[in-house]
């Protein structure tokens, strides 16, 4: 299992994945049905739980929903937006929070992204995961 | 447990039925890995501008080298992606064309479903 801030003990590397949560290049979530098909979609936020957990927001993922209660274990990827690094997290779905602090910090987040002519940023639940692993599938670079 | 691959590019054949997905290989293993196992794949593509989005679900068929032609394409994609992505003000879109590293392959999938994919309350409708 990884420690989340035992990254973040490496520095540069862990706070530039923490900049990758900040919702402002949606992460990509792939998940798979019962049969093996997969299911990609783009999800707004990505939010640090504790060491071990992220939470991510459940919006308009209707197929990714059913897929989390078959095959729990799914990745995603995340950029960030400073310097287009990428990384590549293995998750497992733990439980949905429909209310409570992480739920709430979740959903001002959202409502700070969201706009008049923008798509709409409601939160429906925070769907806490277990990482499992982290993989940096691109370096990225840094501004001059 | 589904794997996630950023591609360089995609190419629709005359057919409108075969996509070419194009991706540097060192980023596509774990794809190879997995195909072995299980043909079906996904793809999502989306505009940065509109957030308007598509899901093409079907069958991966093999892969071959890029061309010449497909790699100037995967170039080009990424200056526009830059631009594009500069022009929403992500100055940092810039450092993206550095994730395109040769050589370069072009998978070659089957469509069997295609699904609107924008983020909106009532998403995920099949279109075909």
């Amino acid at each position: 299992m990884v420690n989340l801030s035992k990254i973040s003990e490496e520095g540069l590397g862990s706070q530039s994945l923490q900049r990758a949560f900040d919702g402002i290049i949606p992460l990509v979530a792939g998940t798979c049905a019962a049969d093996g098909t997969p299911n990609i979609t783009f999800m707004s936020q990505f939010f640090y739980v504790d060491e071990q957990h992220v939470a991510i927001s459940y919006q308009f993922m209707n197929k990714t929903w059913r897929n989390l209660n078959i095959n729990p274990i799914f990745t995603t990827l995340v950029t960030n937006p400073d310097t287009m690094a990428m990384w590549k997290l293995k998750l497992q779905y733990v439980e949905e929070q429909k209310e409570g602090p992480i739920f709430e910090e979740m959903e001002m987040q959202l409502m700070a992204l969201s706009t008049p002519e923008n798509i709409n940023f409601s939160l429906r639940s925070a769907v806490i995961c277990r990482v499992l692993s982290i993989e940096n599938v691109f370096e990225g670079s840094e501004m001059p | 447990m589904a794997d996630i691959l950023r591609l360089s590019g995609i190419v629709v054949a005359e057919d409108r039925l075969h996509l070419d997905l194009l991706v540097p290989e060192q980023y596509a293993r774990t794809f190879f890995k997995n195909v072995a196992e299980n043909r079906k794949i996904s793809v999502l593509c989306a505009s940065v501008f509109s957030y308007e989005a598509y899901q093409v679900k079907g069958i991966y068929l093999g892969f071959r080298p890029s061309t010449p032609e497909e790699a100037e394409y995967q170039k080009n994609y990424f200056y526009g992606f830059s631009r594009s992505m500069l022009d929403i003000g992500v100055k940092s879109g810039l450092f993206f064309a550095d994730y395109y590293q040769e050589p370069s392959l072009a998978i070659r999938m089957k469509s069997e479903e295609v699904y609107d994919q924008t983020p909106k309350v009532g998403t995920g409708n099949k279109i075909s």
